[in-house]
């Protein structure tokens, strides 16, 4: 197993550098530039030819590929075109925001959608059971953004319980509290979705496991039924579950670019929808870059966590 | 969502009115303030043996009543709140809620102005009047009128890039930001004409080549320091350096030595030039006569100079001894957010990146002390303005036009809309494909009905516009061709030009289709979105085949205003306050990058937009471009759909706000008070 992750980290950095590469390409030779907006309707033309040839606008990719990687590798990204501002700063304030929102999301989600599941399933085709896959197949189907607007409706400006917006209040002490409660209103909608997905996975996953003979064997030898489910069907249902969390990983962060839009959460999504619209270079190859890294990350989990719950794979 | 005026336009370089912008160092004899805010005067108060007279309307208004003039009874008369003034003109007694009370002596009028003696201006309204017999200054002061003090709250719609430096502020709020905290040497008033601001004067020699500004001598940066004419030179030396990055750095060439400056001649140290280091050693055409006064020496004389080139904020420029100017209002430039020091009516307290800024009043500002005492602009969604609004948490705020019924069923609610200097137009390539064709532009432009699109896309937000010399600005013209929906006439035009109907009724001409390509901005402005399929179908009509191409700007940056690759474009634009069109419709703006992209060049409208310059006089400008307009009109290098109402929505509880068109929304933020 050891030698198995070590391998497979390893495999990380050619990846990456895989990924850079082609990334690289991509970002360039989409249309527009990064300096258009610095100037006025009256720059002079010539001005801003000199300007933009003294920033490498016009080099050969491979050479500025090569600056990339250089800049990269003292370990600040580049700078960013936009602000000036070293890129990998700008990540480093953004990311453990978007990671709390997210980390909050998938919480919330799991430790809401595994009762979920579980009481569904062993009540199938009860009212609970019809609430649950109705509700569920709901939270799928609605657009994220909608559900964002509605929560915001209702919970915000209708009955005003959690503010709308922002992280944390403009001229007002930056406490924890303060953070967790403008948290609680992205990380529930952003959590919806997989909440409605994991629920509906477990539900089946558990419907099936409770029609297998080890199941009726342990009702036979007159196991209380808790026991049965807790301990000898949820386990084995969650396998296929568990397997699932890996690859939700980049998922959250996707939905995080609409939802830190909406709520005004300052983290890595914001900073890349604009990075995009800027193209702002430095700062477009690092926030793919890191994107890619979750996916990487997200299988490796996937096939990790596989190993853990099943005693049957083994990796070498 | 305004990302592209954001973009091109910036700064608000600007002018409107028909106004001389030559002032000699204006002589105010009675300089008259309400609770330290400047009051203007059409006619400057008077001294009659001995005794003080000063313009009614001017100074009840700033003192927040209501005028009324009653020509049959010469009476004026002024509302506020519970309070009703009447006077007479000729009669010694007033009324005051119906009391009556003697006055000194009887108000009179003057040149249209009704001019009464200045101690009835206390007995009216309270507060304390007094007169400095030494500077001859007049302080009205209440204590209780306006309400002082709370929070006004505002929205960004996007996130600003957060350089507030003013020579680099580059997007729209951070440039709003930038406004509230630094100064210029003048400003706009409500009628859009330039005021003293840190410059208490300015004047023009009489060859219009030699502009002298009289520096304010109690003007202060927020740390106390004085302004210098030092500051001033280095602010607008930084503009012009090779090394600075921003929208400000063109318009110089006029000025003396500016030249030899961009090439390190002159101006500074070869160690400091190449580092890009500012200092204040004069240059040929920017020097100081005293640590008051400035000069701006031009080769020959620029009529838009004024306007376009001198309206940007003073720096403190000994903080600047080390930042060079390629980081101005970068993360580097420490004076941008962690210690900026301005001269504005608003300090920066802070700012939290991509989240809010939080300003306070400057109680030493030289204008006045704010009547707020602190602005909270937040980074919002627009699509959680409504919840925001009804939450009490957002006072002012843009609202897109088709958002104002969400607005208008809030009573607490106001909505300000005004024409503003922004238009949409359909831009040709002039000079290569089908549109280059002046018969197709002219039969295109007969066949776009103009006035459903306003009805009906814009619900009335706009009005017509048919030359880029905007109506608001004292060179528009309306004698030019118009192009009304004519869909016949179109089909004349293209019929003449031998552009037959085709078999599924799309025009042929020797064998090729006429087929023309729209680019647009299919992100941003809903409306200018909503009127691409609307403009497909119009062509139709007339058989042209249009083939949408919709971009995001980048693209359309790249596409259109650097390979030239497009037949039409739609595009908005925010002029500036001057109409000189250099820049926007020229031969220098045909280069890669450039706004003229269609190419539209002509000797005659060169030597116009050359000629227009060369005498500041408004008279002799305003027929040079009465000619131009012409001449764009029946060129047609575009055609111009409408001009843009803006619409902002604001809580009634925010009193004085006065939005201004060309992004003066915030012009006098510190006269704006709270209700509640």
């Amino acid at each position: 197993m050891r030698r198995y992750l070590a391998r497979r980290l390893l495999q990380v950095i050619p990846i990456l550098f895989g990924v850079s590469l082609v990334l690289f390409v991509i970002v360039h030779s989409a249309p527009g530039n990064p300096y258009a907006y610095l100037f006025g309707p009256r720059t002079d033309p010539a001005l801003k030819e000199r300007l933009m040839r003294e920033k490498g606008f016009y080099d050969p990719l491979p050479v500025q590929y090569v600056r990339w990687i250089k800049e990269t590798a003292t370990g600040h990204f580049g700078y960013s075109l936009r602000n000036g501002a070293p890129v990998l700063d700008q990540i480093m304030e953004r990311l453990p925001r978007t990671l709390l929102l997210t980390s909050t999301a998938f919480l919330i989600a799991i430790l809401l959608a595994i009762p979920i599941g579980v009481i569904s399933a062993t009540r199938q085709y009860s009212l609970v059971d019809y609430l649950v896959t109705s509700f569920s197949f709901m939270g799928i189907s609605l657009p994220s953004f909608f559900a964002a607007l509605v929560a915001i409706y209702l919970f915000a400006v209708t009955w005003r319980i959690f503010p709308s917006n922002g992280m944390i209040e403009a001229g007002q002490p930056h406490t924890f509290w303060t953070v967790l409660y403008h948290l609680i209103l992205p990380a529930f909608t952003l959590g919806l979705r997989d909440l409605a997905a994991y629920s509906r996975y477990t539900r089946s996953s558990m419907l099936e496991v409770l029609r297998q003979d080890y199941v009726r064997t342990a009702r036979s030898k007159g196991l209380a039924e808790r026991t049965v489910v807790y301990k000898h069907a949820l386990r084995n249902s969650l396998i296929p579950v568990i397997t699932l969390f890996g690859f939700s990983l980049p998922g959250l962060f996707g939905g995080a670019i609409i939802f830190e839009t909406i709520f005004a959460w300052p983290g890595m999504g914001l900073l890349s929808f604009e990075a995009v619209g800027n193209r702002d270079y430095p700062m477009l190859m690092a926030v793919n870059l890191f994107f890619a890294f979750l996916v990487i990350t997200g299988n490796l989990v996937a096939d990790i966590l596989y190993a853990v719950v099943d005693p049957r794979i083994r990796y070498a | 969502m305004k990302r592209y005026l954001v973009l091109l336009l910036l700064a608000f370089m600007v002018i409107l009115a028909a106004t001389p912008t030559s002032a000699a160092r204006p002589e105010q004899k009675y300089p008259v303030t309400f609770n330290g805010h400047p009051i203007g005067f059409d006619v400057e108060p008077q001294n009659v043996n001995g005794r003080v007279f000063v313009p009614f309307r001017a100074i009840f208004e700033k003192m927040g009543a209501k005028v009324y003039w009653d020509e049959a009874t010469q009476t004026v008369s002024a509302d506020r709140e519970e309070t009703s003034i009447n006077l007479t003109i000729g009669n010694k007694t007033a009324y005051v809620n119906s009391n009556p009370i003697q006055l000194s002596d009887a108000p009179f009028i003057k040149n249209g102005s009704t001019l009464i003696p200045l101690r009835f201006v206390g007995e009216a309204l309270g507060g304390t009047v007094t007169y400095d017999p030494a500077t001859t200054a007049i302080a009205i002061v209440d204590l209780k009128y306006p309400k002082r003090g709370g929070t006004l709250n505002m929205a960004m719609w996007n996130k600003p890039d957060g350089n507030f430096h003013p020579e680099v502020a580059s997007d729209t709020y951070s440039n709003w930001v930038s406004g509230m905290m630094y100064d210029g040497l003048w400003r706009y008033d409500a009628h859009i004409v330039p005021q003293p601001a840190l410059a208490d004067g300015w004047d023009w020699d009489a060859s219009n080549t030699i502009l002298t500004f009289y520096l304010r001598p109690d003007a202060k940066f927020h740390d106390g320091k004085p302004v210098t004419a030092d500051d001033v030179i280095i602010s607008f030396k930084g503009m012009m350096h090779p090394k600075y990055v921003g929208p400000r750095n063109s318009g110089w060439d006029a000025l003396m030595g500016y030249d030899d400056y961009t090439k390190g001649i002159n101006g500074e140290t070869k160690a400091n030039f190449e580092k890009g280091v500012v200092t204040a050693t004069p240059l040929a055409g920017l020097y100081k006569l005293d640590d008051h006064t400035v000069v701006f020496r031009l080769a020959h004389p620029d009529a838009a100079f004024f306007i376009t080139q001198t309206v940007f904020g003073i720096i403190d420029g000994s903080k600047y001894t080390k930042v060079p100017v390629q980081e101005w209002g970068l993360a580097s430039d420490p004076y941008n957010t962690k210690a900026p020091n301005g001269t504005g009516p608003f300090k920066m307290t802070e700012y939290a990146e991509g989240q809010y800024v939080v300003l306070v009043a400057n109680d030493n500002y030289w204008s006045g002390r704010p009547y707020i005492d602190k602005v909270v602009w937040r980074v919002l969604s627009s699509d959680v303005a409504v919840g925001e609004f009804k939450l009490g948490k957002l006072d002012i705020a843009e609202a897109e036009a088709d958002t104002l019924d969400y607005y208008r069923v809030m009573n607490n609610l106001k909505i300000a809309e005004f024409p503003d200097l922004v238009y949409q137009e359909l831009m040709f390539n002039w000079a290569k494909g089908p549109t280059s064709e002046k018969a197709v532009r002219h039969a295109i432009a007969y066949g776009i009905d103009r006035m459903a699109i306003i009805h009906n896309l814009l619900k009335d937000h706009g009005g017509t516009m048919y030359t880029p010399l905007h109506p608001l600005l004292w060179a528009a013209t309306e004698d030019v061709e118009k192009y009304g929906f004519n869909p016949d006439r179109a089909r004349q035009i293209l019929d003449e030009a031998g552009w037959k109907v085709g078999p599924n009724g799309i025009r042929v001409r020797d064998g090729k289709k006429l087929h023309i390509k729209m680019t647009y901005p299919n992100v941003g402005n809903p409306v200018r979105r909503a009127t691409a399929p609307v403009l497909q179908q119009m062509m139709k009509d007339i058989g042209i085949e249009v083939e949408l191409v919709g971009y995001d700007w980048p693209t359309i940056n790249t596409k259109v205003f650097d390979q030239k690759d497009f037949d039409m474009l739609m595009i908005g634009w925010q002029v500036v306050f001057d109409p000189d069109p250099t820049g926007m419709w020229d031969k220098s703006a045909t280069a890669q990058g450039g706004f003229n992209a269609g190419g539209f060049v002509t000797d005659e409208s060169e030597r116009l937009i050359k000629e227009a310059k060369t005498n500041p006089d408004i008279e002799f400008r305003q027929e040079v471009y009465r000619k131009w307009g012409k001449l764009w009109a029946e060129e047609l290098p575009a055609y111009i759909f409408y001009a843009k109402n803006t619409t902002m929505a604001y809580n009634d509880r925010v009193k004085n706000f006065n939005p201004l068109p060309g992004g003066l929304y915030y012009w006098n933020l510190e006269e704006l008070w709270l209700s509640k």
